[in-house]
């Protein structure tokens, strides 16, 4: 908490240290590099994708990578790269997206249980507690059949069933934050509560709760997948990884290019999310020095 | 307090979320859209329903329902349900109408419980070593490629990996058999894939648990004393490390039940995984009500072991 809180410590504040220790670790900066690079492929897939996802050409199915289908096509004739492409923003939405509901629903039930504390804090905590013991992949199927196979409901379910963590991380902190010497301070100087929320107690939650987001996307994505392998994914032919993959494995022994471009790009992105979730983390935590 | 208290203590809040977690499904699929009649029978026998007058229909309908248990409100589905289920009774299930759902679990259990234990073993065996190496070896390169490498397995998703080793073992190098789960070569591939996960997780752990030992005080006096490297090591450190490893390898062991079911997928290997699947995408209720209840009961007694022997081999620990 240290530096957290001498934010302005020799003219750098908290994030540009912080951004500092983040650019020493190399695989966090690559980690990052390859997120920005795919995020602005996926704002503009529709002008990029040479071909859309669901066009057919019956003629070149099951065609190896070439000049015309860069990545080969599928047992339909569709353009692999394009659908990889839809793919990526896909996960991509499903990622961030889930993490919105994530966030919005942590951070509302942490934060009432850490501040009224007693009854509704025991009462908030045990919903949370059975939210961890639900088996969430069960749950996100049942969540998925109840709401529809769309990329929205698909989002909100994978949210719906991750924010227990969140909502645990924020009422600590929050537990802690208050009774904190600084926020007595500020409290004994006549702030009022308004102003200590917004001023010290949310700066100071910032950090940990960027760190468990920046975790959440790549299981996020990782839950889609595994929805779409089983058939509950989004509904084809919308390509996500997880279809994708399930389509390849089918056709793995004739033609493995179905299902290498989907692997390799899907490990790279999930392993990417988690080195930038790690040089977060250790960027993040204040007690770490420069 | 005492072990016994705290153990029933435990197992009460056990069947209290089992009872909380049941009714959200049950309000759940009640909510779900579509008649649960349409989707069995279309099952059962493909589609003749259309054949049928609108009478003959009601009657069929009626016997379903009565079957099933569906006749009477939600609150008692839910009652009658949970009264079977406690005593691993959970009646037939759309797809199977002829056989109870405990009868199809427990031939398929063995598979599944065979690959997580064989998963299991390998992933201790392998990753207790890798993690005391990259310990011991902290900041080489043996170091940094261990833990790459854990982290890579600890990320990316089995099933995925599963894929690639299939391209290498299967479609390039054509060694093992793509799929299948009668022959020790068929279980090869499965088994490692469900094993890297928690042979990543125990590797990371262990060696972070070691090298939190080795800063202890005691391992300074054991080394004063003279000691070998060999034996404060064998001696004090690695047996106290050791201790963190235990409280993951619980959960792991638990979450390997779900985490098996993509590669039962994947390798078409016919356990409790597959089950599941098919309770998913053919909207088989009874089947997906009894998968929640068996995952999540066997997570939570699975937690409840794993506190009850880490109690025991750490004594500073005390039941609350």
């Amino acid at each position: 908490m240290e530096v957290a809180l001498k934010q302005r410590r020799r003219g750098t504040s908290y994030w540009a240290a912080a951004w500092r220790r983040f650019k020493k670790n190399k695989m966090a900066v690559a980690g990052l590099i390859y997120i920005i690079i795919i995020i602005i492929i996926s704002i503009f897939t529709p002008w990029i994708a040479p071909y859309p996802y669901d066009e057919p050409h019956y003629a070149h199915t099951f065609e190896k990578p070439s000049a015309r289908f860069w990545w080969g096509t599928d047992d339909l004739g569709r353009d692999m790269f394009s659908r990889n492409l839809y793919a990526m923003r896909n996960a991509l939405l499903i990622g961030f997206g889930s993490q919105i509901v994530v966030l919005i629903i942590g951070v509302i039930i942490g934060s009432i249980a850490g501040f009224r504390g007693g009854r509704i804090d025991t009462i908030l905590m045990r919903i949370t507690d059975i939210m961890y013991a639900f088996p969430t992949f069960l749950f996100n199927v049942i969540l998925v059949t109840v709401m529809g196979r769309g990329l929205f409901t698909i989002l909100v379910a994978v949210g719906l069933t991750g924010w227990a963590g969140m909502a645990r991380l924020v009422r600590g902190m929050v537990m802690y934050l208050k009774n904190a010497e600084f926020v007595e301070a500020a409290r004994a100087l006549g702030a009022k509560e308004g102003y200590i929320i917004r001023k010290y107690i949310l700066p100071n939650m910032l950090g940990p709760i960027i760190v468990s987001l920046a975790f959440g996307i790549p299981n996020g994505i990782w839950i889609e997948s595994g929805l779409a392998l089983i058939g509950m994914g989004v509904r084809p032919p919308m390509p996500s990884w997880g279809n994708m993959i399930g389509a390849g494995v089918a056709y793995i022994m004739a033609f493995p290019h179905m299902v290498i471009f989907p692997v390799l790009t899907f490990a790279l992105t999930l392993l990417a999310f988690t080195y930038v979730g790690d040089g977060l983390r250790d960027a993040l935590n204040p007690r770490s020095e420069v | 307090m005492g072990l016994v208290r705290y153990i029933l203590r435990r197992l009460f809040t056990i069947f209290v979320s089992i009872v909380v977690v049941i009714i959200i499904t049950y309000i759940l699929m009640w909510l779900a859209p579509g008649e649960f009649f349409n989707i069995a029978q279309f099952q059962a026998s493909g589609g003749r329903v259309a054949t049928l007058t609108p009478e003959q229909l009601q009657v069929l309908i009626k016997g379903f329902e009565e079957k099933y248990g569906l006749n009477v409100p939600l609150w008692k589905q839910i009652l009658n349900y949970l009264k079977d289920a406690f005593r691993f009774k959970f009646g037939p299930s759309f797809s199977n109408p002829n056989e109870p759902i405990e009868v199809q679990i427990a031939r398929r259990f063995p598979v599944t419980f065979t690959l997580a234990i064989l998963s299991m073993a390998l992933a201790v065996i392998v990753g207790i070593p890798l993690g005391v190496i990259a310990a011991l070896k902290r900041n080489t390169w043996v170091d940094y490629i261990t833990m790459f490498f854990s982290m890579a397995g600890s990320i990316i998703p089995a099933y995925t990996i599963g894929v690639i080793m299939v391209l290498i073992f299967s479609v390039w190098l054509r060694v093992l058999p793509t799929s299948g789960w009668e022959t020790p070569k068929q279980m090869i591939m499965p088994v490692i894939c469900v094993a890297l996960g928690p042979m990543a997780v125990i590797a990371r752990f262990m060696r972070s648990s070691l090298l939190d030992v080795l800063n202890q005080d005691y391992i300074r006096t054991a080394y004063a004393k003279g000691g070998t490297d060999r034996a404060v090591i064998m001696r004090h450190a690695l047996r106290n490390s050791l201790i963190p490893i235990v409280t993951i390898i619980g959960p792991q062991l638990a979450f390997l039940f779900t985490g098996t079911v993509w590669i039962e997928n994947l390798f078409r290997v016919p356990g409790l995984g597959q089950l599941f699947v098919n309770a998913a995408s053919m909207r088989d209720y009874p089947l997906l009500v009894t998968s929640t209840f068996i995952l999540s009961l066997s997570v939570m007694l699975m937690n409840l072991l794993v506190d009850v022997i880490y109690a025991f081999l750490d004594p500073r620990i005390k039941y609350e």
